[in-house]
């Protein structure tokens, strides 16, 4: 027998899913969703709310005020932050792969305030409804998030040796003339609802409605699908472009697939309640600290956690200032920026 | 006769209408089981030989052919089952161990979302343990060393199962054990039938490890041949502006290059 055969294996995680860390995403994600489902302005608290599932389940009447309360105020909100953070974080792992940039994140990259330029656009034009079946906000939403990645791409592409930094500052720069066009178009707009609404800018999650869920239940699932089925060609592509070529990947097509994808999970996300920054930075780095870099692991734990991560972030923007809310992407900006700039210093001698 | 891998057939390369040519017609053969070293000074066009092999990048005009196929035809995970690249470098930027990068090397072999399989495991551990990087499985790669790095380049490439092997300066970084290892391990390679081409920065390295060279100067073939016929003073020279000094490798027997500096010339001595 040589020393070889007794070696440690050579990669520490078999297969797709490890069972443990499968149980705890599902148990992360459903404590949240209880949380999310038992505070609230009113006081029902986690015990009302299962003792209304336990009615419901065995058969026995339920109270119709709880009900209301708690399937029509509560859930369609913890649905819409389980969405969101699943899109966000997902679409993070994609931007780190793609750039082969830790400190990617759709805000970072600027993807998040084209986005909410898009919806901000489309809302201001009017144009609320559908065109040829399509939502028009969300798509408006999907198209200038892309402009935003492929902008910040190129330039990634034309300055390799300051790659991971430029990355940020152009996306910092973009965010930022996003804003501004945000600014200009709410203040110049006739509707006094547009007018006051800052929302884009900071998240909110008081702007969802049941009817907005389908459309974003429907894209943020054909989004992560899409990025899974092509998450080992993420794995190759995160090697470097001739390195992914060398190895069967045809890059330019799968890395225009992939940014397409991930523009669509961030558009749908901001489209329905405005920039949510840093999900996509938080979750994706302490899933890939558990669980290593494959992102056929990255991808699918990152969305678990991600939707759990704001869902919990929406009850802290509820809770902590109540009765008053703060806006979402205050709580989790307020998590992320010192996390971001951890990184970046952590970083700073190999960037 | 052995089977031709790689043909290049007067190739000519430029990255755009109106820039310089890189390649001015290129005419090259590789056959199975051959070492071919790519020799040259700075942006000869080494690299982008390497780059056409591969379809990266695709002839201005002439033709490359793999296997007797032009390589534009074959799709890429054909192509990558056939020929495996071990570039320069790799950006790093996010926490793969050197295990995971490995493995990445049987991708041309998987399908869709594709997890490995017992033989892809043991297809890379082979192969690390013969680039000798078993031991750095666990080790993220952007904590490695540059030459440990190159290794779990090579190892990768290896674990492709590829029969044609790029190797884009493979001695580079690499201490003086483990540069007389990757010469060691590409005549082995050869004589299992493994056809290599491979750019080399040390010309001695080069002679060691090739079967053939090609010098290449200017986006052009200079010479071509056994390292003795390729590496003379009047033909290095010519091609580096520097005069050196050949001689014969106490060991191996075959050229041995030594930089005689920019003396007038007349010093250059052949002993070979």
């Amino acid at each position: 027998m040589t020393v070889l055969d007794r070696a440690a294996p050579i990669v520490r995680h078999r297969g797709p899913l490890p069972l443990p860390a499968v149980g705890l995403a599902a148990a992360v994600c459903l404590v949240a969703a209880l949380l999310g489902l038992g505070y609230g302005a009113s006081d029902l608290g986690p015990m009302d709310v299962l003792g209304l599932a336990w009615r419901a389940a065995t058969g026995r009447p339920v109270d119709a005020t709880t009900a209301a309360i708690v399937l029509e105020l509560r859930l369609p909100r913890v649905v819409a932050a389980m969405l969101v953070g699943a899109a966000l974080a997902a679409s993070g792992a994609v931007f780190q792969g793609l750039l082969r940039n830790p400190l990617a994140d759709p805000y970072v990259v600027g993807v998040s305030s084209g986005a909410a330029a898009g919806a901000v656009l489309a809302i201001c034009l009017g144009a609320t409804g559908r065109v040829l079946g399509l939502p028009v906000v969300p798509a408006s939403a999907f198209a200038g998030g892309l402009a935003a990645i492929l902008v910040v791409d190129r330039i990634a592409q034309a300055a390799p040796a300051s790659r991971a930094l430029g990355t940020v500052l152009a996306g910092v720069v973009l965010s930022s003339l996003a804003s501004a066009v945000i600014m200009l178009l709410i203040t110049a707009s006739p509707d006094p609802f547009v007018r006051g609404s800052l929302v884009w800018l900071m998240g909110d999650f008081g702007m969802v409605t049941p009817d907005g869920l389908p459309v974003l239940a429907f894209a943020v699932a054909l989004g992560l699908a899409g990025v899974y089925a092509a998450s080992r060609t993420l794995n190759l592509l995160a090697l470097g472009d001739e390195a992914a070529h060398a190895l069967g990947v045809e890059p330019g097509p799968a890395r225009r697939r992939l940014f397409v994808l991930a523009s669509l999970l961030t558009g749908v996300a901001v489209a329905a309640v405005g920039v949510v920054s840093f999900v996509g930075l938080i979750v994706p780095h302490a899933v890939r600290f558990v669980l290593g870099a494959d992102h056929r692991r990255l991808v699918p734990f990152s969305a678990a956690f991600g939707g759990a991560f704001v869902v919990l972030a929406d009850l802290v923007a509820r809770v902590v200032a109540a009765p008053a809310e703060l806006p979402i992407g205050a709580v989790t900006a307020l998590c992320g920026a010192p996390f971001f700039l951890w990184l970046l210093v952590r970083r700073l001698p190999h960037a | 006769m052995r089977e031709p891998v790689l043909v290049f057939d007067e190739v000519r390369f430029r990255y755009g209408p109106r820039m310089p040519w890189v390649l001015d017609g290129v005419s090259l053969d590789v056959r199975e089981g051959e070492a071919l070293g790519l020799v040259g000074p700075n942006a000869a066009g080494k690299t982008t030989v390497l780059r056409l092999a591969t379809g990266f990048v695709r002839p201005t005009a002439g033709t490359v052919r793999l296997f007797g196929r032009p390589v534009a035809e074959w799709s890429r995970r054909e192509a990558a089952r056939r020929v495996a690249l071990v570039p320069q470098e790799v950006p790093i930027g996010l926490p793969f161990r050197a295990g995971e990068v490995v493995l990445m090397g049987r991708a041309p072999h998987l399908s869709g979302l594709g997890f490995e399989g017992e033989a892809d495991i043991a297809a890379a551990a082979a192969a690390m343990a013969r680039a000798g990087v078993r031991h750095l499985a666990d080790r993220p790669v952007d904590a490695l060393s540059g030459g440990e790095r190159r290794r779990v380049l090579l190892a990768r490439a290896l674990a492709q199962g590829a029969r044609l092997l790029l190797l884009d300066e493979p001695a580079s970084h690499l201490d003086l054990g483990h540069q007389h290892a990757v010469v060691d391990l590409v005549r082995d390679l050869a004589a299992e039938g493994v056809a290599v081409v491979a750019v080399w920065h040390d010309l001695t390295l080069a002679a060691a490890a090739s079967d053939r060279l090609a010098l290449l100067s200017g986006g052009r073939i200079a010479a071509v041949g056994s390292p003795e016929a390729v590496l003379t003073p009047e033909i290095v020279s010519a091609a580096y502006g520097c005069e050196v000094l050949v001689d014969r490798h106490p060991l191996t027997g075959r050229p041995r290059v030594t930089i005689a500096g920019a003396t007038n010339g007349r010093d250059t001595v052949r002993r070979a």
